[in-house]
């Protein structure tokens, strides 16, 4: 885990010092607005680049996608060790349910193409990677919304709100909102093509 | 191989069967105008970024300054993906650098460009420019050479791939099934009847006789050779037409004014006979 992530929260530091970072600045209100902007932008891009990344065949994309994961289990794994796991759910979950969503979609996307790539079927690897494009696009979109609000739950409410049950409360909350928004039936796409081509 | 010149102008049918016939811009063009567009857009953020600071550093609000700080990161991020997305959604479908090169983008199988081919076609330049332009930058960080040299010959692959296809598509453009062409702006040649109608000669006055010699036929070649300019052919084409409708030339009077003077009185006398629904095909057509 690279040190400008850990920021001390290693094997080595105190149960005490741990708490401290997942209480995180309830005196910094007033930097609130910047931090949520930084996240947003920040995670917009490094979820643009993986997708983008998903053109060379999906490898860079997998292994961006498991250096987030051992960084998280990595931070995971030094909570635990302290009695802090329940406590760093709560931090991470609140913000995480959705921005994890959302990268985990905007990787999708980009081993999408990258499988298009590699394989295309029966059609000709040209309109098979036109397909993916535009599915893919429309994902982006709105993976890119996604962020948005993950940007504005870490930046914002993440601070704002320190009690452990009410971050699980939101995580929850954003939970079923994403699920609904995904998985209930609709009557038509909100935005490009969705569905494989019924020409 | 032959080294024969690749042909650019490529088939392009639209739905109601015209063969637009166009052309696919030259890496050059592209390279110039990502240039221009890359130009343009740190121009930009180097005024956003002195505007917020002097602005940060006058005001002592404290929310003024987190407002300035906010809009300079939303503007970064504006900047590097909105720029693009935005000028090329628009209806002349190019960033202003690629007007200034006369090329836009075009869906290659002729449909309207939709939002995600836009989003699909910007989202590759992730990898196809920043990426390369990371690894320049780390090898002045302490990464080692080999590295970064391995890197970038990886990303100069997505960087060069439009100069190993006919199409010089990149990568965003396989992606979202367009291509870039070019659009060279077309100027309308000014009316021939305009400026001898503004001062009407009194030299030149045919009757309707005179004027009934032609229609629009004979109009439209007449047309084309007062826009040739070419002498003999002004010369002989004069000589005709005195000759057919009987006309005495004056002295010191120039064909081309003859002619001239001509081409704007028969156009005024068809159009008023196509007021009054008579259309004169040609000359032989009966008035």
């Amino acid at each position: 885990m690279p040190a400008g992530l850990s920021q001390g929260r290693d094997p080595a530091a105190t149960t005490e010092s741990l708490r401290a970072t997942l209480r995180d600045a309830g005196n910094h209100t007033a930097l609130l607005s910047i931090f949520a902007t930084f996240l947003f932008t920040h995670n917009a891009q490094v979820a643009l680049f993986g997708f983008a990344l998903g053109f060379a065949f999906g490898v860079p994309t997998a292994f961006l996608q498991l250096l987030n994961g051992c960084a998280l289990g990595a931070l995971f794994a030094v909570f635990t060790a302290h009695g802090l796991g329940l406590e760093l759910g709560g931090w991470l979950m609140i913000h995480g349910v959705t921005e994890l969503f959302a990268v985990t979609l905007a990787s999708a996307a980009g081993f999408h193409i990258g499988w298009t790539l590699a394989f295309p079927g029966r059609r000709r690897r040209v309109d098979a990677l036109v397909d993916a494009g535009k599915r893919t696009g429309a994902v982006m979109f709105g993976v890119l919304i996604m962020l948005f609000v993950a940007g504005a739950l870490e930046g914002v409410a993440r601070q704002l709100i320190t009690s452990t049950p009410a971050r699980y409360l939101i995580a929850a909350t954003s939970g079923v909102v994403w699920c609904a928004f995904f998985y209930l039936p609709r009557a038509k796409p909100l935005l490009g093509q969705t569905g494989p081509k019924s020409r | 191989m032959s080294a024969a010149e690749p042909n650019w102008t490529r088939q392009f049918i639209t739905p109601e069967g015209v063969d637009l016939r166009l052309e696919i811009a030259p890496f050059a063009q592209r390279a110039a105008a990502f240039l221009l567009d890359a130009l343009i857009l740190i121009g930009v953020l180097l005024a956003l970024t002195v505007f917020c600071i002097l602005a940060a550093v006058g005001g002592h609000n404290q929310i003024a300054v987190q407002a300035l700080v906010v809009l300079w990161l939303l503007g970064l991020f504006l900047l590097r993906n909105a720029y693009f997305l935005v000028f090329e959604m628009s209806p002349r479908a190019a960033t202003p650098g690629k007007r200034a090169m006369k090329i836009r983008v075009a869906a290659r199988d002729g449909a309207a460009l939709t939002a995600t081919n836009i989003f699909a076609r910007n989202a590759m330049r992730e990898i196809e420019i920043f990426l390369p332009a990371t690894f320049l930058i780390v090898q002045h960080q302490g990464v080692d050479a080999v590295l970064a040299l391995l890197g970038l010959t990886w990303t100069g692959v997505f960087l060069l791939f439009p100069l190993f296809n006919r199409d010089r598509l990149r990568l965003g453009d396989l992606l979202a099934g367009t291509w870039v062409v070019r659009a060279p702006t077309r100027r309308l040649l000014p009316d021939m009847a305009i400026a001898p109608l503004k001062v009407p000669s009194a030299r030149f006055y045919f009757t309707d006789a005179q004027l009934d010699a032609y229609g629009v036929k004979e109009l439209q070649v007449l047309e084309d050779v007062l826009r040739r300019r070419h002498i003999e052919t002004i010369r002989g084409v004069a000589e005709r037409i005195r000759a057919k409708i009987g006309w005495a030339p004056g002295a010191n009077e120039s064909d081309f004014d003859f002619l001239d003077a001509y081409y704007a009185a028969l156009r005024q006398r068809l159009e008023q006979l196509m007021l009054v629904g008579r259309r004169r095909k040609d000359k032989n057509d009966r008035v």
